[in-house]
């Protein structure tokens, strides 16, 4: 950062540059959100004078989002202006592309909202009561169709690859937290490189596999075999059963497979666990995976071995989507 | 408070924030406004408001690139020009000036209501 033109080499930031970047901060994260909140809630008010409640409804639920989106930005920056008020140990990363999700559930009900593994994930930690440095790596567009018999996905656009130097750059922002989540949409978002970057980094990597399996290609979801030269460097790699069928079982230190409200298997130095579901079907899964992995680095972090991980992670996964 | 469901007027949203882009296409949406077409800055707001014809863009200040002022100039003065609504996260009446200076048929503050955004649309849509 430039010193002002009154500093020396090393020296430390002039107080005009950080209360610019401040500024910059404020612009980009909070004043955003807030402009986005009072443009749902005039929304959400036009939806119930014309008595429309469905749509009022998801006004609602958009504003709770984006409250506890705004909430969390500024406890980062509070956290990044006085790092004393970091509780360690509570806090995961994850990085991947934002999502915009165009979705039509079970009974039909289209919806058209941000997803992606950034934003489920950190809504799932903050239930947890904990929070995610959440970072959007690129963006893409997804359309999925939730059916009895399970979920078609189709990719309309290929998200950016985060590059090893910009991993780099990030992990400064990673301070403070033990593991990483990679939340993957496509084959290409997280380079080889850019996983040993964040492992070398002293993180420990969790990958959602799903975009490996996929490939990287728009259109139809087609699961495939998952290239090794891509899991170095990867504590536990998170798939769902049907990428598991298509991917095998990739040596990691610990395969996560989620079977939605049937439980997961978790294989750790070739011994397997399987945690149960209690069976009750998720209404709306978009996100499961995601807040499944994030609820497992919580885990982790908090210190908990695997198998215990891995049972509160689909715990929490399961309050959440009953809900 | 002006009539929620305006007539199908179409919009070109330029903002670098995908979180309130998204948000910003939804309402205009909602409000029975077609979005045509989405940019992420200056350079690709003028490209895409040529080659999308919209009847308004509404322009964020701050973008990367090429920012939204001089954005706003190269499409108001361009052979195909449009009105141009500005989104701005600056209160300073210079900034104002600057983006009315550069051909803005408004500049509304972020923070702005969904009815004071689709009148200052609708507004600029008529000229």
């Amino acid at each position: 950062m430039p010193g002002g033109g009154s500093g020396t080499a090393g020296a430390a930031p002039a107080p005009a540059d950080e209360r610019r970047a401040l500024a910059d901060r404020l612009h980009d994260g909070p004043q955003q959100i807030l402009t986005a909140l009072r443009l749902v809630a005039d929304g959400t008010r036009h939806a119930l004078e014309q008595g429309d409640l469905e749509r009022a409804l998801l006004g609602l639920r958009r504003l709770e989002e984006l409250a506890a989106q705004g909430a969390g930005e500024l406890r980062r920056m509070c956290e990044d202006l006085d790092p004393g008020r970091r509780q360690a140990g509570e806090r995961v990363a994850v990085l991947g592309p934002a999502a915009e999700d165009e979705v039509v559930l079970e009974d039909g009900t289209e919806l058209r909202r941000p997803g992606g593994t950034p934003h489920y994930a950190a809504r799932a930690l903050a239930a947890a009561g904990a929070s995610a440095v959440a970072i959007e790596t690129g963006s893409l567009v997804s359309r999925l169709r939730h059916t009895p018999q399970g979920t078609e996905q189709e990719i309309a656009s290929i998200p950016e690859p985060l590059t090893p130097e910009a991993a780099r750059a990030l992990l400064p922002q990673l301070e403070g937290c033990a593991w990483v989540l990679l939340g993957g949409q496509t084959a290409g978002d997280f380079p080889a490189e850019t996983v040993r970057v964040l492992a070398e980094g002293g993180l420990a990597v969790c990958l959602d596999g799903q975009g490996l399996a996929r490939g990287s290609q728009t259109g139809p979801v087609r699961l495939g075999p998952i290239d090794p030269g891509l899991l170095n460097g990867v504590t536990a790699l998170k798939l769902n059963e049907q990428e598991a069928q298509a991917a095998g079982r990739p040596e990691v230190p610990e395969l996560l497979i989620t079977r939605a409200d049937q439980g997961c298997i978790l294989v750790v130095e070739g011994e397997e666990h399987v945690v149960a579901g209690n069976g009750r079907r998720f209404a709306d899964p978009t996100g499961a995976g995601d807040s499944f992995a994030a609820l497992y680095c919580l885990g982790r972090t908090r210190g908990l071995d695997p198998p215990a991980a891995a049972a509160s992670a689909q715990d929490g996964v399961q309050r959440l989507y009953e809900a | 408070m002006p009539p929620i469901v305006a007539e199908s007027i179409r919009i070109l949203i330029a903002e670098d924030n995908a979180l309130l882009r998204g948000v910003l296409r939804d309402a205009l949406a909602e409000a029975g406004m077609t979005v045509v077409a989405e940019a992420s800055d200056g350079a690709e707001a003028v490209a895409l408001a040529e080659q999308s014809t919209p009847d308004v863009v509404v322009m964020d200040m701050r973008m990367p690139n090429v920012d939204g002022i001089e954005a706003t100039e190269q499409i108001a003065h361009a052979p195909w020009a449009m009105p141009v609504v500005v989104l701005s996260a600056y209160d300073e009446p210079q900034m104002i000036e600057a983006a009315l200076a550069a051909g803005a048929a408004s500049c509304l503050k972020k923070g702005v209501g969904l009815d004071e955004l689709i009148e200052a649309i609708r507004a600029a849509e008529r000229g």
